[in-house]
């Protein structure tokens, strides 16, 4: 009885109900640092993991990315200690401005 | 003047001199003989002897003459007493009585001639120097003892001992005791050695072999006797009991110093002699569980040296046996059901430590032993094994491995996961089972397989919110921790938790700035790539047009709040719930992302038949991950009717071709209890869709080469603190270093030195080609 009852109803009226409607969607992306290079050209490693310091240190959390006007990224510790040497980019020598910092 | 006083005494010196020593003989007699004599009498002996030595020449050695045939009369007289005297107990008692008085006289009687002892030394000029005043005044003690012993004693002493020991005998025998007599006579004895032999206590020595033959006598008979009368149950507790009271025997009758010697050699008799059938019976006992039995055997082959060895292997032996034939009888069952097995290993575990505990007391031993043998079983891989790859490149040799870090990581899962398992188990039977499987784990060889498998559920179960009590996830992680499990890995699932709460917030932002459209119907999960698993190449799926939609929504917002992030979406990871209208009803499908995209495929012909390239296009998915996902909705072994169907059908998804044809099944439809039901539930999400699918074949040969780099790690780490050492040493520090993860094997850890002499990070010392050497 109830078998011929829905099929009849679905048939005629295919508009108003497609095949399939999507209930919920759970969707996974993952963020990494929005950077043409992906790994720090001064300690080799890559910008989405914390610098070899500190990882040593276990204090992963605050070691961010720092894009400089060039659009050369890295970690905001391992330039730090470059710049005590020089005020340049260690890529492309220009001198070394912060464009932005990874939050 | 004092010449002629002392040549007028001279005169009538012999007989003054007779008559003062009858007179101190007289009084010295009565002494021995416990006649009373006054306190004149006594006080007299002083002046008379002080009065001869003083005053009559060359008398000193007169006196000493004198008073040893004094000594002598006496004893002789006294042995003639004791000859008469045929009453054994009435012997030994007036033994000891005529003994007390004398002795006791011994430490009197040389008082009487102190002076005479001062003035031979003096004479004896230079000899005073070499021997003190107080040794010499013992002469006269030593004297009076040998004396009783040479005149005395030697003459009695077998007859003593004989009636001592039969009074000791008959006191196991017939319970007559005579503990006074028995310990009077071994105080004598001892009591008898004089200063002089001190050290060499020759006639305790005679009672202490008495004493030991004897007992070592009664013993052989008494214990071939109770061997044959009583069941060896009963015997044990026989000589457990006689052991102690031989203890206590021996500290009344015996001087602490013989104590251990005759302790031992009766515990030599009782065990060591019986050594093999009682070891027999131990390991019976093992066998069977007799706890109550175990204990005593154990006490009393834990007395005798070497036993314990024996029982220890054979505990050991029995452990792995038993272990092992529960494990093979059960191995169908086993290797597929992680609760079942981790069951199984809990039941042996407790079983086994009952057993320490009532039979072996928790004894140290017996518990490395335990723990030893558990590892054994542990890893053992007769029933299942998982192969793990020693060398990537070229045909490796396999090594298999124990699959049980998978089957407990399973079983972790299993209790975390809302499951029917767990909804029934309140959180403190959680809680045990856990730690159950911890305990387990600690015997785990290759953790870091565990690892793996762990945090691949962990992964699934966050991403699915189907996590059934976050405290517990979270008390979990501490419990890895605990049992040192590496940092790295605890802090990396630490890391994950905390993303998980941060991406939480995030979402919520995004449905507070959002329609209330599609707040309802989106979560995003973003979290970031340093947490999760990375390197993992994302698969392309093209989307439902509405969720393209929502996908730019999300990122315009993201990319607003967080300037200096982009995003990848992993729909490997992402699922969702969709209506199915079939002529039956209205049906929810959980289904992950692939799934949702293959099936929408269908939506705008509803009744079209699509062959595989057409999906292909349609879906944009690689064609080994279209096959999988197919598979999975047309040949799902949970479920009745399929929703997709095929033609002509398939056993694997490798059977699919270009011919292949499919179309949805319209007529779905859930049964429950024989009746079609018009709206129902149903989960497409297998078990294990994190990774896109490799095959095992592949997993393992990740697990192996994380290994080979743990392992290179680890040698520079070592050689580098080191600098120099020989292989033998190098592969201990290894297993040292790496226990918490694996087990390094000896062909991989050669073949990562070869690699790293190659990259000069080590050398080979050119004298001995086994020692390694760091290069900085």
């Amino acid at each position: 009885m109830e078998k011929s009852s829905t099929s009849k109803s679905s048939k005629p009226a295919p508009k108003e109900e497609s095949l399939f409607t999507i209930k919920k969607w759970n969707a996974v992306a993952l963020w990494s640092w929005d950077v043409t290079c992906d790994t720090c050209a001064i300690c080799k490693l890559l910008l989405v993991d914390a610098c070899m310091k500190c990882q040593n240190e276990i204090k992963t959390e605050d070691c961010v990315v720092v894009w400089g006007e060039c659009n050369h990224s890295f970690h905001r510790c391992c330039i730090a200690s470059w710049l005590n040497k020089s005020n340049r980019c260690p890529l492309c020598q220009r001198e070394w401005i912060v464009q932005r910092i990874g939050r | 003047m004092p010449t002629g006083l002392l040549l007028s005494a001279d005169d009538s010196s012999n007989d003054d001199f007779e008559r003062s020593w009858q007179q101190i003989e007289h009084t010295l007699l009565a002494l021995l003989n416990q006649q009373p004599i006054s306190k004149r009498e006594w006080q007299d002996l002083f002046a008379l002897t002080f009065r001869l030595s003083m005053w009559y020449e060359s008398s000193n050695q007169i006196i000493v003459d004198n008073f040893n045939s004094v000594i002598n009369r006496f004893v002789l007289d006294k042995k003639e007493v004791l000859a008469a005297q045929s009453d054994k107990l009435v012997f030994l008692q007036e033994y000891v009585q005529i003994w007390e008085t004398y002795y006791r006289l011994c430490d009197y009687i040389p008082q009487l001639f102190k002076r005479l002892e001062v003035a031979s030394t003096n004479k004896s000029g230079s000899a005073a120097l070499s021997v003190s005043k107080r040794n010499k005044c013992q002469a006269f003690r030593d004297t009076m003892l040998e004396k009783w012993k040479d005149g005395l004693l030697n003459y009695h002493i077998q007859r003593l001992l004989d009636n001592v020991m039969e009074l000791i005998i008959e006191e196991k025998r017939n319970h007559i005791y005579n503990g006074q007599l028995i310990t009077n006579i071994k105080d004598a004895l001892v009591h008898l050695h004089c200063s002089k032999d001190k050290d060499k206590l020759d006639t305790y020595q005679q009672f202490e072999r008495a004493y030991m033959k004897n007992i070592l006598e009664y013993y052989k008979l008494q214990s071939s006797m109770a061997l044959d009368e009583m069941s060896m149950s009963d015997y044990i507790r026989y000589v457990d009991a006689k052991l102690r009271e031989e203890e206590d025997n021996c500290r009344r009758y015996l001087e602490f110093s013989s104590m251990k010697v005759v302790l031992e050699s009766i515990e030599n008799h009782l065990i060591n002699s019986r050594k093999s059938i009682l070891l027999q019976e131990c390991f019976k006992m093992i066998k069977n569980g007799n706890t109550a039995d175990l204990i005593i055997i154990f006490k009393l082959l834990d007395r005798v040296n070497g036993c314990i060895d024996n029982v220890l292997e054979a505990l050991s032996s029995h452990i792995l046996e038993s272990g092992m034939s529960t494990l093979l009888t059960d191995a169908e069952v086993i290797i597929w059901d992680s609760e079942k097995y981790v069951d199984k290993f809990i039941g042996l575990y407790e079983k086994f430590s009952e057993l320490l505990k009532g039979g072996f007391n928790d004894d140290a031993r017996f518990l490395s032993c335990r723990d030893q043998a558990f590892k054994k079983i542990i890893n053992d891989r007769t029933i299942f094994s998982i192969n793990i790859p020693t060398k990537i490149k070229g045909m490796g040799k396999l090594e298999p491995e124990s699959r049980c870090p998978e089957l407990l990581a399973g079983y972790c899962d299993l209790l975390l996961r809302k499951t029917n398992v767990n909804k029934k188990l309140t959180s403190g039977e959680i809680e045990r089972r856990l730690k159950d499987a911890l305990l387990l784990l600690k015997y785990v060889q290759n953790k870091d397989v565990f690892m793996r498998y762990y945090k691949v559920h962990l992964m699934k179960r966050l991403l699915l919110d189907i996590t059934a009590d976050q405290e517990m996830e979270e008390n979990m992680i501490e419990w890895l921790r605990n049992i040192e499990m590496p940092v790295e890995f605890i802090n990396k699932l630490a890391k994950m938790f905390h993303d998980i709460h941060i991406s939480h917030d995030v979402n919520n932002l995004f449905k507070e700035a959002r329609s209330k459209e599609a707040s309802d119907t989106i979560n995003a999960k973003i979290l970031s790539a340093a947490a999760w698993s990375r390197g993992s190449e994302n698969t392309n799926v093209s989307l439902p047009s509405e969720l393209a939609e929502y996908i730019k929504e999300i990122e315009g917002f993201y990319h607003q709040k967080y300037t200096t992030r982009k995003l990848q979406w992993h729909h490997l990871y992402s699922s969702g719930t969709i209506t199915f209208a079939t002529n039956y009803g209205k049906y929810d499908l959980e289904v992950t992302t692939f799934q949702m995209s293959v099936l929408f495929a269908w939506n705008l012909r509803p009744s079209d038949e699509i062959s595989l390239d057409s999906l292909r296009i349609a879906t944009g998915l690689n064609e080994s991950e279209l096959r999988k996902t197919l598979f999975s909705l047309t040949n799902n072994s949970k479920m009745k009717y399929q929703i997709l169907l095929v033609n002509p059908s398939v056993q694997s998804f490798r059977e699919y071709t270009h011919q292949s044809i499919f179309r949805i099944n319209r007529d779905f439809n859930i049964v429950k209890s024989g009746k079609i039901q018009k709206r129902g539930k149903v989960t497409l999400i297998g078990r294990l869709q994190l990774a896109p699918e490799k095959g095992n074949e592949e997993e393992n040969k990740e697990i192996a080469s994380l290994r080979m780099l743990r392992t290179q790690e680890a040698i520079i780490k070592i050689m580098k603190m080191r600098k120099r050492l020989r292989f033998g040493q190098l592969q201990t520090e290894l297993v040292n270093v790496l226990k918490n993860m694996f087990f390094p094997q000896k062909a991989v850890v050669k073949d990562q030195l070869e690699k790293l002499i190659e990259e000069n990070y080590i050398k080979r010392d050119e004298q001995d080609l086994n020692t390694f050497i760091y290069l900085a």
